[in-house]
């Protein structure tokens, strides 16, 4: 039989529910049968409650949740945490002055060093920088600014901001198949030329383009490829990995393939509204 | 019949690309993470950021997420971490952004506004005396307390040992029930005592 000492000093353990079966019944078995430790237990409570109540927190803004999937739509996706996003934001940020000197001294040095660039040229660099791309890269306009094109050769997919979310009618033929459905919260995320390299030799006009939407809140996607057809080819309704729509336009037959991870439903009516 | 999905079936669709379900793990959870930092660092706008932080930090390790453990003490465990090293950076720079935790104070329905008013100092000194324990001992408190978490998962949260935590939090209730019993004979005494013996008493009279 326990001591009123020794249960009292247990109480905080009972209470807690952290003691042993065979110290929990002893303190059971000594609680029954004092009055003063069944009075002192009934106080433990008591703080317990007035503690509990003592440090009220507020309310989160309401819109807490939306501000960190928003975060994480845009910046913290895993695939898009690279290197260069670690060193800006974690320990190594010393490095940040010492890439930017480096990066420095190789765009001086290139450019004074350029065959291409030359000093007369400098002057007008816009014209010069196109120059080199119309015979080098394959460059199509999608209704993007002149700064834009001057900066994002279209080798890879691009981000776009979402006012650009009509595409416009390209230079090399490729008309606009802008959806007139798009599932809500799906914004234009970028446009993209599967497999072309730099200098690749190849006729970029025969290769597909890829329009890509998203949607930052839920992480879904639809993908709209565009490829030209030599004639008519027979559309489907139901592929395992989308859907396939066939369409003409000024003389000029396009494979269109609609994909994405979301609904069926949802896919076909982005597919049915193609204009 | 189907009911809630669990944290760990919300992690694993999360896993798989589905966004939508992590946004589910932070609403439901985001009021008790936000709970335990405001505890600890007292500014609702430090808490709300530093919050926010354990969200997108617990987003980018969910793979390193034990999906056979509770899903809380993780999150807890991270947002714990995130608002001690802030608390350490305050102190090196001397600088605790104490907020004065609001109490309602004398509500107009109580019966009684002299015992209101007595309960809210009381509350206060209690916040106040948590206030003044060591963060890891304030840590187990707020856990133990107000998240009603096990001695084994407070442990986890802090990286420490069962014994570890009975130890800080015997320390921290012998401070508290200072207060308490300083309360409870406040409360017992007749006015002259309580004028005698009670600060809150007095405060309340001036």
């Amino acid at each position: 039989m326990l001591t009123c000492r020794e249960t009292e000093e247990l109480l905080d353990l009972y209470l807690d529910q952290e003691l042993d079966p065979r110290k929990r019944e002893n303190c059971e078995q000594h609680l029954r049968q004092c009055s003063h430790c069944r009075m002192l237990l009934q106080l433990r409570k008591q703080e317990t409650e007035v503690i509990k109540n003592s440090f009220p927190v507020p309310e989160l803004t309401p819109d807490f949740s939306r501000k960190v999937m928003a975060e994480i739509s845009l910046n913290n996706k895993p695939q898009s945490r690279g290197i260069l996003s670690r060193i800006l934001s974690g320990r190594r940020s010393w490095m940040v002055p010492v890439i930017a000197a480096s990066l420095l001294i190789f765009v001086i040095s290139g450019l004074s060093s350029s065959d291409i660039l030359t000093t007369s040229e400098r002057d007008g660099a816009q014209e010069g920088a196109s120059e080199i791309r119309g015979t080098q890269e394959p460059y199509i306009d999608f209704g993007r600014t002149e700064q834009q094109k001057q900066l994002t050769p279209l080798a890879d997919t691009k981000a776009l901001s979402n006012d650009e979310s009509s595409i416009s009618s390209g230079e090399d033929g490729i008309p606009d198949f802008t959806p007139g459905y798009l599932p809500a919260g799906f914004v234009q995320e970028g446009v993209s030329v599967p497999g072309s390299q730099r200098g690749d030799e190849a006729d970029h006009t025969k290769q597909p383009i890829v329009f890509s939407y998203h949607n930052p809140q839920t992480g879904g996607y639809i993908n709209l490829e565009i490829s030209k057809a030599d004639s008519a080819a027979e559309p489907s309704t139901g592929r395992e990995q989308g859907i396939t729509r066939s369409a003409e336009k000024e003389g000029q037959h396009y494979l269109l393939t609609i994909t994405g991870n979301i609904p069926l439903e949802e896919l076909k009516k982005v597919a049915d509204s193609l204009r | 019949m189907q009911g809630k999905p669990t944290d760990q079936e919300l992690v694993r669709r999360t896993l798989a690309g589905d966004l939508r379900s992590f946004e589910e793990i932070v609403k439901r959870h985001q009021q008790g993470v936000f709970g335990v930092i405001f505890r600890l660092v007292k500014n609702k706008e430090e808490a709300e950021d530093l919050a926010q932080d354990a969200f997108i930090k617990c987003y980018q390790n969910l793979e390193k997420f034990d999906q056979g453990r509770p899903f809380i003490p993780w999150i807890y465990r991270i947002a714990s971490n995130l608002a001690l090293t802030r608390l350490r950076q305050l102190k090196r720079r001397r600088f605790i952004p104490w907020e004065q935790v609001s109490f309602q104070i004398a509500d107009q329905e109580t019966a009684d506004p002299v015992t209101s008013l007595e309960e809210n100092e009381f509350k206060q000194e209690i916040s106040c005396c948590l206030k003044n324990l060591k963060p890891l001992d304030q840590l187990v408190v707020i856990l133990r307390y107000y998240k009603e978490l096990n001695y084994d998962e407070i442990a986890y949260i802090l990286q420490t040992t069962h014994n570890n935590v009975e130890v800080r939090l015997c320390r921290a209730r012998k401070k508290l029930r200072r207060i308490f019993t300083e309360y409870q004979e406040v409360k017992s005494c007749s006015p002259v005592g309580k004028q005698k013996n009670s600060s809150i008493y007095t405060s309340i009279k001036n």
